[in-house]
């Protein structure tokens, strides 16, 4: 072993440097815009590849010298998650995208109403999860170098803590650099695919070397496996798909996976390359692990560390070279994780724990430009060098006890307690978050007190024998049989209990609590097939630009802040001054502030400045929409019901017409009965008194003729009126219109109530010369309407000695002619009644009169184009008539 | 002709949909062949030996990958923004 550790630490060093230049040009090249193969899928694919760790390097074939195929679990895990990509892993990474998340904590409080309580839990979760699997780094980078640290070398504690701060440097400076508004990092990304392909390539050499090189060829391997594994057990066993789950579930929950494949993504084509480009690289990387455990088994002596034999066998075999190479193999793996896993957790730390914190004490201070930005790379630093530390002290408790694979594992589960809230948060828009919140929080403590205290095997908190005998004493609490549950595995028992619990616990609980409107608000965007967005956004609220702007500056920087201002103006259409605070520009801005500072504290710090209510009426509206098809439903039904109600009310006021149709048909029918049948009634009985006695005298029984002949004539005259009536009222009725003046309608009309004005001594008192206007009208109808008026006047008006008034007035193109009388005049109750058929206002009215007079003529008048009104006068009666003077001709015949 | 091209249109977008509902199966497939006891019916249970387990194992994997090669070729242009 001549490798002295001084050269190999030269060789760790100048291939830092290479990467440090790798991501240095990386990162020029993003600035300048050319992102070409820096967002190819390619680089996509392999800083995936982050998932193999140090662990999965030397561990993998430790676990194979063990426990043979048991390694491929690892690997089989996340095939199946990327195989499966069209339908859950491209739903995350457009949600993610969408939301512009930083990290799963920002995912999962996103989802639940931007609540912080929850990012803060899932930050600690991550945190404590991490921790374990940093410090297994820094103990396999440990063994790494004490296989070369023959001469002397160094102490195991002082390399991990070298290793320790030379990562936190390299990640501090390229994790940091800025505070990028998607929170991308394209010059780690890129260091990562190189020492991707230098990890594949390394073991790959190794593997090859040692099949033809070591061996003979596969069939040599074949013929040197260990009788021990040849018979191996039964492969499918409770342990090994508690493996595959667990495998699948940390490819997505660990906070490294997460930050690689859903906030470094660039496009989500990508995805669609790595379903089946990262299932090959772990295809790849697991293909010689059998190999090299197989030939470390039988070359090399008896009790030498199988985590080593990628080392161990080159070594052996003195080839330096390939030891060199498979070294670097497993230092890159070993960096890559720490880099991604503590710029991960520093991203959750800085923006879920020191933000709000930050926000809470500043509250009243008055704004400075940029100073958040420096704050969040301030934390960021601090952050990184924090969760190294917590990794390294990790590993100085721990004392590099256990074997790889356990530790791993214990963090896989630790970080699968954020699942169940992530599935529901994804596709159960009844999970609440209460709900996660509980699930989260028994998951964790189960899982701390199950298998994470376990893990120091009583050097930590949880002593040997609490271990032994339970807590208190209590045999029921053991943590490696908790209630009795006695599982040969622990991380079976472990699984079951706390990923158990946590699922019922957030089911119980989403399903006996209600989420607040921003939840709901929320989990429609999440589970939105688009990962929402266009249609809605978050909360809105009335702020000034100015005001945004000032913020805008304090997070995204001056010169960010300004560009991002001008840039939407344009879009709103203005070419200079600020943007207009719409919601959409509001909701924008906070997805922007969401990518450096994670949602829930953007969203505080939009809340911060914004006056008044919490959420706006718009989002309650948005709010409504997840009920918008019920509504929509329930509003085709209401209309469908209006509709009908007012067919019904159609029909209704239809059928009322026809029935007082109907009455006043039957009216009309039992009045002119009731007509007929008084000169009926008088014509038979004379009739019969005639026919009956012989003895009437001569005098008599010419009285009695007269009599009947009278009634009869009066009936005639009756039927002629309501023919006239009829005819007048269907319009069937020949007008002979011609030129007369008013005056001689007046003086025929004066003439033929002559007799009955000398019985009454009647006074007429008229105007004749306004009277001599020229009208077309037809004389006969005209004076038919005047006779009935004045011997209605004279009837019912006067009483002996009265007057009647014929005014006449030329208005427009009309006549009016008021027949007035000086009698009692109409009773104000009866006015309505005037012109009904068969209406007799009096007592006094006299036989002959049948009530037809005033409807037919108003009927006449109707079809001479005038009309005939009652005037409501204090003293007596007056009845205006109304006649054209030109037009009355043209309009009447409606003749048949 | 327009008969012709609509079903043409009609065909690719039933054959879109099978591939769509192949690469949501996929999954379940490795689930069936990796995680379920068929996996020691094949290989043979307690008395298999190793090597039966490693070829069906990789063989599998390989078959799986390859699918997923051919369904994600396929659905590429159907995963960009909607």
């Amino acid at each position: 072993m001549t490798l002295s550790f001084n050269l190999l630490v030269s060789i760790c060093v100048a291939y830092v440097a290479a990467l440090f230049l790798i991501a240095w040009a990386a990162e020029r090249r993003a600035s300048r815009g050319q992102l070409g193969i820096l967002r190819s899928p390619v680089v996509y694919t392999l800083s995936i590849s982050v998932y193999c760790t140090a662990w999965t390097y030397y561990g993998a074939v430790g676990s194979a010298a063990r426990n043979g195929l048991e390694f491929v679990t690892i690997y089989l895990g996340p095939t199946l998650v990327f195989i499966g990509w069209w339908w859950f892993l491209r739903k995350l990474v457009r949600v993610g995208r969408a939301q512009r998340v930083t990290s799963i904590a920002d995912l999962i409080s996103s989802r639940y109403g931007k609540s912080a309580t929850l990012a803060v839990v899932v930050t600690l979760l991550a945190v404590v999860g991490t921790t374990p699997y940093i410090a297994l780094q820094l103990q396999s980078l440990t063994l790494s170098f004490s296989v070369f640290a023959t001469d002397g070398g160094a102490d195991p504690g002082v390399t991990a803590l070298w290793v320790a701060v030379g990562l936190a440097l390299f990640t501090i400076i390229f994790g940091t650099r800025n505070i990028d508004a998607n929170e991308r990092h394209h010059g780690v990304v890129t260091a990562i695919a190189v020492e991707a392909i230098v990890k594949l390539v390394a073991l790959i050499a190794v593997g090859v070397f040692v099949v033809w090189g070591v061996a003979s060829g596969p069939g040599d391997i074949a013929a040197r496996i260990d009788p021990e594994l040849l018979h191996g057990q039964d492969v499918f066993s409770g342990r090994w798909v508690t493996l595959i789950f667990l495998s699948a579930t940390a490819v997505i929950c660990l906070p490294r996976m997460f930050q690689v494949i859903v906030v470094e993504n660039s496009d989500e084509r990508h995805l669609a390359t790595a379903s089946w480009a990262f299932p090959l690289y772990l295809f790849l990387m697991s293909l010689f692990v059998l190999p090299i455990a197989i030939i470390g088994l039988s070359e090399l002596p008896a009790g030498s560390n199988p985590d080593l034999f990628v080392l161990t066998i080159p070594l052996a075999r003195n080839q330096e070279m390939l030891a060199t190479l498979a070294f670097l193999g497993g230092f890159s793996a070993a960096t890559s994780m720490v880099i991604v896993a503590s710029l991960a957790l520093a991203t959750m730390v800085s923006n879920h724990i020191v933000m709000p914190v930050w926000l809470r004490l500043s509250q009243d201070q008055t704004p400075a430009s940029d100073d958040v930005k420096t704050l969040l790379i301030q934390s960021r630093r601090i952050s990184i060098a924090g969760v190294l530390l917590l990794g390294y002290l990790y590993y100085q408790v721990t004392g590099g006890t256990g074997a790889l694979a356990s530790i791993g594992l214990i963090a896989f589960l630790g970080v699968a307690q954020v699942l169940p809230a992530l599935m529901g948060g994804l596709f159960w828009q009844g999970a609440t978050r209460r709900g996660a919140l509980a699930g989260l929080s028994v998951g964790f403590c189960l899982w701390l007190y199950t298998s994470f205290l376990p893990s120091f095997e009583g050097g930590f908190l949880l002593s040997s024998s609490v271990l032994e005998n339970g807590l208190f004493g209590v045999e029921a609490l053991r943590p490696r049989a908790l209630f009795g549950l006695t599982i040969d595995d622990p991380l079976v028992h472990s699984l079951i209990w706390s990923l158990g619990a946590n699922a019922l616990v957030f089911i119980i609980v989403s399903l006996s609590s209600f989420p607040h409107p921003i939840e709901r608000l929320q989990a429609m965007q999440f589970i939105d097939r688009s990962g929402g967005g266009a249609r809605m956004g978050g909360i809105s609220r009335v702020t000034t630009s100015e005001e945004l702007l000032v913020l805008a500056q304090r997070v995204l920087g001056r010169d960010q802040g300004i560009r991002i201002f001008n840039q939407m103006a344009l879009e709103q259409g203005k070419t200079e001054g600020l943007p207009n605070p719409t919601d959409s520009f509001i909701q924008k801005l906070e997805r922007e502030f969401a990518g450096s500072v994670g949602a829930a504290t953007a969203h505080a710090m939009m809340n911060q400045i914004a006056s008044g209510a919490a959420i706006s009426v718009q989002d309650l509206i948005a709010v409504a929409d997840e009920t918008a098809q019920i509504m929509e439903y329930s509003a085709r039904l209401e209309s469908q019901s209006k509709e009908l109600a007012e067919t019904a009310a159609e029909l209704r006021s239809a059928n009322q017409k026809l029935t007082e149709l109907s009455d006043q048909k039957d009216a009309f029918l039992s009045q002119v009965s009731h007509e007929l049948r008084t000169p009926m009634t008088s014509i038979r009985s004379f009739a019969e008194i005639l026919r009956d006695s012989e003895k009437v005298e001569t005098a008599q029984r010419a009285r009695f003729s007269s009599i009947i002949h009278d009634e009869s004539q009066r009936l005639t005259r009756l039927l002629d009126d309501i023919l006239d009536l009829s005819f007048l009222e269907n319009g069937q009725i020949m007008l002979n219109v011609e030129e007369v003046r008013l005056a001689h309608v007046i003086d025929r009309a004066l003439a033929a109530t002559e007799t009955l004005q000398a019985e009454r001594n009647v006074t007429i008192i008229r105007d004749r010369a306004a009277e001599l206007t020229p009208i077309k009208t037809d004389f006969d109808r005209l004076t038919q309407v005047f006779i009935n008026l004045i011997s209605n006047a004279i009837r019912h008006g006067c009483g002996d000695g009265g007057e009647i008034t014929i005014r006449s007035a030329h208005v427009d193109d009309q006549i009016h002619i008021d027949v007035s009388d000086s009698g009692p005049g109409v009773p104000a109750d009866k006015v309505d009644l005037v012109f009904e058929k068969f209406s007799r206002l009096s007592a006094k009215a006299t036989a002959g009169s049948a009530g037809l007079g005033l409807p037919i003529s108003r009927q006449i008048m109707r079809n001479l184009g005038g009309a005939l009104d009652y005037l409501q006068r204090p003293v007596g009666s007056t009845f205006r008539v109304t006649t054209p003077i030109h037009a009355a001709g043209e309009k009447a015949p409606a003749a048949a | 002709m327009a008969d012709d091209a609509q079903s043409a249109a009609d065909r690719r977008g039933q054959i879109g949909r099978k591939v769509r509902d192949l690469a949501a199966i996929l999954p379940l497939l490795g689930v069936i062949f990796f995680a379920s006891p068929l996996i020691s019916a094949v290989t043979g249970g307690d008395d298999g030996e190793l090597p039966n387990a490693v070829f069906y194992i990789f063989a599998v994997w390989g078959a799986l990958i390859a699918l997923a090669f051919v369904l994600s070729s396929l659905l590429r242009n159907e995963a960009g923004p909607e």
